[in-house]
């Protein structure tokens, strides 16, 4: 790779040198002709082409590297130099030259044949073409008055079509205006609408949770309805039991209020009996209490008796 | 060291004064007249080659710059010199030589 590398820039090097060597032939060629145009700058071109000579030197090999390099950099610098001051030099005349003649033919006093010439090759042809171009238009001109009669005539009638159309357009600005109030009251309307239609839609919602809660509740009321008659035919059969049990239980109460008043007599009977035995039995003890009495009496007496006996004896 | 800086100084100033060139004879182009300024703006296209060239040359001698200031940088800095060292040589220089016999050519076409 590395020795390919060197091959490939010596080629390159001599390459270089015979694409200067042609292009030197050929400029010397054109020069050598005498045949160079006004405007083409010989030295700017010379000094352009001189700058590709420093590489001329890369091919000399008796001489040493270093001083090699060292020329080829000083012919580099010198070149450059040479390069910018003659193009600065070159530019500055040119503009000091161009800036004088362009003060010279706007200069009223003088008459100096470049002015002259310029008159001469520039502005007579350009004034011969401007006569050329007024005659025409002068035609033109004529062409177009007729035509602004016609076009008078034209406006006149355009001026009343005009002012039935400004009469129209006021017209329609005004059906416009109305047409607006119409369509922003319609939007407003469209918005209620819109709005009504929310509302509806949540109501509908609504009815329809409603409507499913009432069916729910409808066959749940159903189904309780079905389950109350079972329980009033239930509630039937009791009662009728119940009835009978009822009738069975006044027979009893009947029976029991006959029972009922025998004990009542049985009571009246028990509760004399019992005044009865009440009564004897106060009598008893008042029989008891005067017999205690007369006890009491006998005892009294009887001690009263043996204090007499006591006291007869002694 | 010396020749160092001699030879960064000499491409430096070359360089700058190669660019200043151009610009004045891009300027100097409106004195010129329209059938040579084809020419005028190959010629240019090769200074802008040359310019390059001594651009790459001012950055080669200019790398005791670059030992003395950044030398962590040095090493990376001699490889990507190394790789604009070999297109600066295999192709500037010939593009630039290119350009200056299109300029002959057209020199010759217009000057017969």
């Amino acid at each position: 790779m590395g020795e390919l590398l060197d091959l490939l820039l010596l080629m390159q090097k001599y390459l270089v040198v015979i694409l200067v060597f042609i292009t030197a032939i050929l400029w010397y060629n054109i020069k050598s002709k005498n045949k160079i145009s006004f405007y083409t700058n010989t030295t700017i071109i010379n000094l352009i082409f001189a700058t590709s000579f420093p590489f001329i030197i890369d091919i000399i090999h008796f001489i040493p590297k270093n001083i090699t390099f060292l020329i080829k950099s000083i012919l580099i610098f010198i070149t450059s130099i040479a390069l910018f001051f003659s193009s600065l030099i070159n530019y500055k005349t040119k503009r000091k030259e161009r800036h004088k003649l362009l003060r010279e033919l706007v200069d009223k006093k003088k008459d100096t044949p470049l002015k002259l010439e310029f008159v001469r090759e520039i502005i007579e042809p350009e004034l011969s073409l401007m006569k050329k171009e007024k005659k025409r238009l002068e035609k033109e001109k004529a062409i177009i008055k007729e035509g602004k009669e016609t076009l008078k005539k034209y406006n006149k009638k355009l001026e009343k079509i005009r002012e039935n159309l400004s009469l129209e357009k006021i017209e329609l600005k005004n059906q416009e205006k109305d047409l607006k109030k119409q369509k922003s009251h319609l939007n407003k309307e469209e918005d209620n609408i819109d709005e009504l239609k929310d509302l509806i839609e949540i109501n509908k919602k609504k009815i329809e949770k409603l409507k499913n809660k009432a069916e729910k509740e409808y066959i749940e009321a159903k189904e309780k309805k079905k389950n109350l008659f079972l329980y009033e035919d239930e509630l039937n059969k009791e009662k009728n039991i119940l009835e009978l049990e009822k009738a069975k239980i006044t027979k009893e109460k009947y029976e029991q209020n006959k029972y009922k008043e025998k004990i009542d007599k049985e009571n009246e009977n028990i509760l004399l009996k019992e005044r009865e035995i009440y009564e004897t039995k106060k009598k008893q003890k008042q029989a008891e209490n005067e017999l205690l009495s007369l006890k009491r009496k006998i005892k009294t007496l009887q001690t009263i008796i043996k204090k007499h006996n006591i006291q007869e004896e002694i | 060291m010396i020749q160092d800086i001699l030879y960064f100084t000499l491409y430096f100033f070359s360089l700058l004064f190669i660019t200043l060139s151009m610009v004045t004879l891009a300027k100097y182009r409106r004195f010129q007249d329209k059938k040579i300024l084809n020419s005028t703006n190959t010629y240019i296209f090769g200074l802008l080659f040359l310019a390059i060239y001594i651009f790459i040359a001012t950055l080669n001698t200019g790398k005791f710059i670059v030992k003395e200031l950044l030398i962590n940088y040095y090493s990376s800095y001699i490889g990507y010199l190394n790789y604009l060292l070999i297109i600066s040589e295999l192709f500037i220089i010939i593009f630039m030589s290119v350009c200056y016999l299109i300029t002959a050519l057209l020199l010759k076409e217009i000057n017969n």
